[in-house]
């Protein structure tokens, strides 16, 4: 059955095995346009690998995935393409590019997709260099992040800098729905300031998002909806008020807690 | 500004080497070496310095470029340009072939298979007669007309020396642009080039054809200058020399493969050390620089005068 034409990204029934275990179990998932999912649970409840599987960094082991009502299958590149951003757990940049070409790599992107592009980009970036449009699109969005001083190598940069680098790099792509993964890790107050004005951004526009953290209370404020992953399936998902008040999120936040503690040998 | 300081060294150096070999058959065949050990190095910095990606089959793709000229002209009866041509494109497809073939592997292990497709191109090479020439090679390849204009060895000499030039200017126009800045950046973060939607593989791909486009160029003129190829012309030890160019030269600019090129055809030719002193010269001279400093000759260079320019300003204010 296809989804309701709002729905942007359709999950249905993803699984994703690391030997004998089950890292995501038959998750279902939806983002409709304009909405923001946020999606919660301890560690090791599956989030990342769940954010990997939809993006293609990592192959699923089973499960159906559609973008705005198409099949959504291929490459990690492919999917990008379709219309998918995502930032990293830790920031995924090169560190001795600037600030500036680290986020023109997502302007690029545009021109880099087929090889044939990237042939006419040989000879177009022989001819010309770099091209100031581009680098302007890239100045823009560093500057919607509050970046400053970008001919900065990103090794310089602090942790919440390269978040806001990455989050730009995403927004320059114009993807139709991005995945957060963890974005407000070592940002400072500003840096949550920035990354939440994007993710409402987002909303606005009429694009998805979802936003992956341990910060219940930060997602839900940002959150249209929540679903709470539990041992890689899906333990709840409601409105952030019924995601907070519910006794299956305390259990599941609370078991989480109690596990890490070592209690595990008392559920055996 | 800053963005002329290279090209205008660069044509005001390839005159001057020009000026000083013109007349001399030792340093005409000096200067033909060094442009063809500049477009190897050349080659090889688009997917080596820029992409991370070491393959060591360059010996192949000069090679494909000066035997094709040889068949070429010897046996076919072409004129230069088919020639030329017709060599770059084989070893476009050649660089293509092997690098999705080999798509999978990097560092040491892509270093190894390549060099191993080398040895057994080479091997190829002897064995191939008919089209080869064999041990001996193609020898007494003659000077052709293009049109009405009659080619000379010297004329060949000043558009090796010439091409050289407009190479090092696009690639290091390239290094900054789209193309160049993605696959730099595809060397350290490949998930992440592959999360904005580039193909990373793809991306290699296209640098490796570059590489061996531009090498087998070299390869091409270096027969024609010298009227001949054989077996031991580009041998797989020639790829070994290549990769320390750039790291001596500097890696943040194209220059830097040519400059490197430059020095290793005076400490290994043109200086005339007792044995093979020029090099181990070379050696400890590669081994001092990658210690000290990092970026090559041009980087330190440049970082030299960003400090004085940075003193000055200071002193001003």
């Amino acid at each position: 059955m296809n989804p309701p034409a709002d729905v942007l990204l359709a999950a249905a029934d993803l699984t994703k095995s690391y030997g004998g275990v089950q890292a995501v179990r038959g998750v279902n998932l939806e983002v409709r346009s304009g909405e923001v999912v946020g999606l919660v649970g301890p560690n090791g409840a599956g989030k990342t690998t769940l954010v990997d599987i939809i993006t293609g960094t990592q192959s699923a082991d089973g499960g159906r995935l559609t973008l705005a009502g198409r099949r959504l299958n291929g490459s990690a590149a492919r999917r990008a393409r379709a219309g998918l951003g995502r930032t990293f757990q830790h920031p995924l940049l090169a560190l001795d590019l600037t600030v500036t070409e680290n986020i023109l790599v997502g302007v690029a992107a545009r021109k880099l997709g087929t090889p044939w592009g990237m042939v006419a980009a040989v000879f177009d970036g022989m001819v010309r260099g770099v091209v100031a449009a581009d680098v302007h699109r890239a100045v823009a969005a560093a500057h919607v992040m509050g970046l400053e001083r970008l001919d900065r190598p990103c090794a310089d940069l602090t942790l919440g800098e390269q978040r806001l680098v990455e989050v730009a790099r995403v927004l320059v792509q114009e993807p139709r729905v991005v995945l957060f993964d963890e974005p407000f890790a070592g940002a400072d107050a500003n840096g949550v300031a920035g990354i939440s004005a994007v993710v409402e951004k987002v909303r606005d526009e009429g694009r998805g998002a979802i936003l992956v953290d341990h910060n219940v209370d930060l997602v839900s404020s940002l959150a249209d909806r929540v679903v709470v992953l539990d041992q890689g399936s899906v333990g709840f998902s409601g409105t952030p008020d019924e995601c907070l008040a519910s006794e299956e999120m305390q259990r599941i936040y609370f078991v989480g807690e109690v596990s890490r503690e070592g209690v595990y040998e008392q559920r055996g | 500004m800053r963005g002329l300081v290279g090209p205008v060294v660069g044509a005001l150096a390839c005159g001057a080497v020009l000026a000083w070999s013109a007349g001399s058959g030792y340093a005409e065949g000096l200067v033909a070496l060094g442009a063809t050990y500049s477009l190897l190095a050349l080659g090889m910095w688009v997917p080596f310095v820029l992409g991370g990606s070491l393959s060591m089959a360059y010996s192949v793709y000069l090679a494909v470029g000066g035997y094709v000229v040889g068949f070429g002209i010897l046996e076919l009866g072409w004129p230069l340009l088919p020639c030329l041509l017709v060599g770059i494109v084989i070893a476009v497809l050649v660089a293509v072939a092997l690098g999705a073939a080999t798509r999978r592997l990097s560092g040491f292990y892509l270093a190894a298979v390549t060099l191993l497709a080398a040895a057994a191109f080479e091997a190829w090479l002897l064995d191939a007669t008919g089209l080869t020439g064999g041990s001996t090679g193609l020898r007494g390849i003659p000077l052709t007309a293009i049109g009405s204009l009659e080619i000379t060895r010297w004329g060949l000499l000043v558009t090796a020396v010439v091409l050289t030039w407009v190479v090092a200017v696009l690639f290091d126009r390239l290094r900054s642009s789209n193309f160049g800045v993605a696959l730099r950046a595809q060397r350290h973060v490949p998930a992440a080039v592959q999360a904005s939607g580039i193909g990373t593989q793809a991306l290699s791909l296209v640098g490796q054809g570059l590489g061996a486009a531009v090498a087998a160029l070299g390869g091409a003129f270096f027969a024609a200058i010298n009227s001949g190829v054989g077996p031991e012309t580009f041998t797989p030890n020639l790829v070994f020399l290549a990769i320390f160019m750039p790291l001596i030269g500097g890696v943040r600019t194209a220059w830097g493969a040519v400059l490197g090129a430059a020095l290793v055809v005076v400490l290994t030719v043109y200086v005339h050390l007792p044995g093979d002193a020029g090099s181990l010269v070379l050696s400890l001279a590669a081994l001092v620089i990658l210690l000290l400093w990092p970026n090559g000759l041009l980087g330190q260079l440049r970082a030299g005068v960003d400090r004085l320019s940075n003193t000055l300003r200071g002193g001003a204010s």
